[in-house]
């Protein structure tokens, strides 16, 4: 098992050198340049040309490249060129609110699951249909429209709930529960949508195989029928898309955090980007690669739990 | 113990909700007591404060942070009119080289420090070497010197009779004053200090880069005694502190201010006026009076032919596109001038014969000036609805013209990235972008950048020794008499070699809650001090 994981975080390496020389070169080639944006709108050509050397980015793609990567194996993320602060102090003032919310998204959609259960079990009557629609609804819907329809309903006309911001479980949880609470519900529906079919899916083919059907001859009871047959054998698509769907939410879920002005790293990667912020940038991608990375990983160490079968692969 | 399935599979949900109910001891933040809703003014900001340094930068959220926490040796009036702030006197010496400022009292710093000459001195050091206005004064500064703990003797070259309007200036970086030991940073790196002498205290342990500003009320601030009026007079305050929330989502802002959870919006797409007027229990309010205009790139054909810039004033009419920029006629005016209309020079447009849409006047002018159908690079910024709706009015107008457009969409920051190139428009140079500016930094030569032409003028880089001459005339005269006879004058020579394209004034919009009095909407960068909210 420990060289099982010790491979695969050795195989990250190579992936992340990759991706952040991609995103590096992406980055150095977009028309937007840090130092016009530092110096602002009034800055003459020989201040910003004095600022590009200052900052370094006169120089060579690969020579910057290079120096990045170096800091970068010492720990070091860089210094924001805009806000003059270090990169991995600003990645984990954002980690909070984002961490928080994927965590409450993935419980939110975890509730998808049998509701798929319950579809596949009574395909095809109008239950089924009722949670193929709410599927369907929340896969087709954008998540800035169920964001605004429920800041209408519940900040706005009811005032349960604040419209905006996030505070930290620290300060209590009421209030973090409250703040949390809508954009929890505005992503956990598109999430939970896709969960739902996924799990209507699987279980619809695990429920068809012969044994399933033995069993009901043999007259078990539905419980254990799900429970102990069906639900084990179809669990890994399920983890599958609730796992990639929980990196994907680590990474930063852009839309939900500016509707709901939730200061969480997808807003901190966007207005980097906007700025030409190019080591914030540069700190999130690696970040947020490695959350990937680690989080597959994981996925891969939670499968052989679920399925024997794998684990005697 | 070994991990089994079933174990798992039962744990699997509780672990979730437990790390959901983990203290927050990695990555949480300390709340900290805070005065009642009623004494907290929250606003929500135009822009996430980001750098702290109003000297470093010119961005306007940076800019209202120094309002709040600094001050300055004068502040302009409603009327525009700088007034004594931290001064308690000026005087001038009979040959005007001489100039003498004495601090008031009861200055202090928010550590409890005195304000001195000498923090003085150390504070226009750093502001003269960054801001245009302050090389300017610098250019003939010959001595800056503490006399006594509370007097600066700035003695200098030549008369410069701007010194009350540069220390007072409202944008770019205004001449804040710090604590000299602060004030000795180099002024291309950012300050990290945010101790001031201002009306308030900023709370960094509440600061939430991209989403959250606090500051509360100095208990050590005296405020002057005169009543507030524009940036002048007492700065008082009345609330115990102001919450600034960065939303970035129009749409939820209006909900948040609809909703009561904010008292004030400092920036609102000018088309979201309609629906602020529906809102119960808020007021629409004018914001900044900007001034439009047009760079024109005069390096490159066809745009380096005086006719060809001359051309381009006969494409607009300024009621068609500021109405397409505001939608509002109560929140636009026209202005055929070089000069803010709301300034003191405005009225000297009547110089020279108005311009007026006339698509076959500007045909002829164009073909005079030999334009060959060659692409016209204009940079149009998405981001910025004023510049978007003026770029797509002027394109279709150019083109109505005869001319080959390019309109290349991008946002601000891409904009200011390719604006200061000198490269050909077929190159990756530009022909044209939009932009605006606050009408009072237009209202004279003083602070005009887009008047200055020759080595340091902005991009576009117009050359025009007549016209350079005649506004560094206007800065060194020193009677009203002249100055307004050389603003007519360059107002005229600018109708000839057109330095720039002004498409009208036109207000930003802003809304506060009905209960909220006080608020001056108009200033160029919002001030939170005389605001009171209504019992």
């Amino acid at each position: 098992m420990i060289d099982f994981v010790i491979k695969r975080l050795l195989l990250a390496l190579p992936v992340m050198a990759v991706v952040s020389f991609v995103v590096f070169s992406l980055l150095l080639l977009s028309p937007t340049n840090p130092a016009a944006v530092i110096a602002g709108d009034y800055a003459t050509p020989q201040a910003i040309a004095e600022i590009r050397a200052k900052m370094g980015f006169d120089q060579p793609l690969i020579v910057q490249y290079g120096k990045w990567a170096q800091q970068l194996l010492h720990g070091n993320l860089g210094v924001s060129v805009y806000e003059n602060r270090p990169v991995i102090d600003m990645i984990a003032e954002r980690a909070e609110p984002t961490v928080s919310l994927a965590i409450c998204v993935v419980l939110v959609t975890l509730f998808a699951v049998p509701l798929g259960v319950i579809s596949s079990w009574w395909a095809g009557r109008p239950i089924d249909r009722l949670v193929m629609a709410f599927a369907a609804i929340g896969t087709a819907t954008p998540i800035f429209l169920f964001a605004y329809l429920l800041i209408g309903l519940f900040s706005t006309k009811l005032k349960l709930f604040p419209t905006y911001g996030f505070t930290s479980i620290t300060a209590g949880v009421g209030p973090f529960l409250s703040h949390i609470a809508l954009p929890t519900l505005t992503a956990g529906i598109a999430y939970g949508a896709l969960v739902a079919r996924v799990s209507r899916s699987s279980m619809l083919e695990v429920l068809n195989q012969d044994y399933m059907r033995t069993a009901k001859a043999k007259g078990l009871s539905v419980h254990k029928m799900i429970f102990r047959h069906a639900l084990p054998n179809c669990a890994i698509p399920i983890v599958t898309v609730i796992g990639t769907r929980f990196a994907a939410l680590l990474g930063g879920i852009v839309v939900t955090e500016t509707v709901f002005a939730i200061p969480g790293i997808g807003r901190l990667c966007v207005d980097a980007i906007l700025h030409g912020d190019y080591p914030v940038v540069q700190g999130v991608i690696i970040v947020v690669s490695l959350v990937y990375i680690l989080v597959n990983l994981a996925m891969d160490l939670i499968y052989p739990l679920i399925d024997p079968r794998v684990r005697a692969s | 113990m070994a991990i089994n399935r079933r174990t798992f599979l039962s744990t699997a949900s509780l672990s979730g909700s437990a790390l959901a109910l983990l203290p927050g001891s990695s990555f949480g933040q300390t709340p900290a007591p805070a005065p009642s809703r009623a004494k907290t003014l929250r606003v929500l900001a135009q822009a996430a404060l980001k750098v702290l340094d109003p000297v470093w930068t010119t961005a306007a959220i940076t800019l209202e942070h120094g309002y709040l926490i600094y001050d300055k040796l004068f502040e302009r009036d409603s009327k525009g009119v700088p007034q004594l702030q931290m001064a308690d006197s000026h005087t001038v010496s009979a040959d005007q080289l001489v100039h003498t400022i004495t601090l008031r009292d009861k200055l202090r710093f928010h550590d409890d420090a005195p304000v001195t000459a000498n923090d003085v001195v150390k504070s226009l050091a750093r502001w003269g070497k960054r801001d245009v206005i302050g090389q300017q004064l610098f250019g003939v500064v010959e001595e800056m010197v503490p006399v006594s703990e509370k007097v600066v003797r700035i003695k200098l070259k030549a008369p410069f009779s701007n010194m009350r309007l540069a220390l007072s200036n409202i944008r770019g970086n205004p001449a804040f004053i710090m604590p000299a030991t602060v004030a000795e940073t180099d002024p291309n790196t950012q300050i990290t200090s945010t101790v001031g002498s201002g009306p308030f205290i900023f709370r960094r342990d509440l600061w939430r880069s991209g989403s959250r500003a606090v500051y509360d009320k100095s208990p050590t601030y005296v405020p002057r005694s005169e009543p507030t009026d524009g940036y002048s007079g007492g700065k008082r305050v009345h609330f115990d502190r102001i919450e600034f929330i960065y939303i970035p989502d129009y749409t939820t802002a209006l909900n948040v201010i609809s909703s009561g959870e904010a008292d004030i919006w400092e920036l609102l797409p000018n088309d979201f006026a309609p629906l602020i007027a529906k809102a119960p229990g808020v007021k629409l309010a004018k914001g900044m009076l900007a001034t439009g205009l047009f760079g024109v790139n005069h390096l490159y054909p066809p745009f380096d032919q005086p006719k060809a810039r001359q051309a381009l004033l006969h494409l607009i009419d300024q009621e068609e596109l500021l109405t397409t920029v505001t939608g509002n006629p109560q929140f636009f005016q026209q202005c055929q001038s070089f000069f803010a209309c709301s300034g003191p020079y405005g009225a000297s447009a009547k110089s020279f014969e108005a311009w007026k849409l006339d698509i076959p006047k500007a045909k002829q002018l164009l073909a005079e000036a030999g334009y060959d159908g060659r692409k016209i690079v204009l940079l149009d910024t998405t981001d910025i609805a004023a510049l978007h709706a003026s770029s797509l009015y002027l394109a279709q107008q150019l083109r109505r013209a005869g001319m080959n457009v390019d309109l290349q969409a991008m946002d601000w920051s891409t904009t200011i990235s390719r604006y200061p190139l000198k490269k050909s428009p077929a190159e990756g140079g530009w022909s044209i972008y939009s932009t605006y500016s606050a009408a009072v930094e237009q209202s004279s030569p003083f602070g005009h950048r887009y008047l200055i032409t020759g080595d340091n003028a902005a991009p576009g880089w117009p050359i025009d020794p007549d016209l350079e001459k005649l506004r560094l005339n206007w800065l060194a005269a020193t009677t009203d008499a002249a100055r307004t006879s050389l603003a007519a004058q360059i107002q005229k020579r600018s109708a000839e070699v057109v330095p720039f394209v002004p498409w009208g004034e036109f207000y930003t919009a802003r809304a506060n809650r009905e209960d909220i009095k006080g608020f001056f909407s108009e200033a160029p960068i919002p001030i939170y001090w005389g605001i009171e909210r209504k019992t």
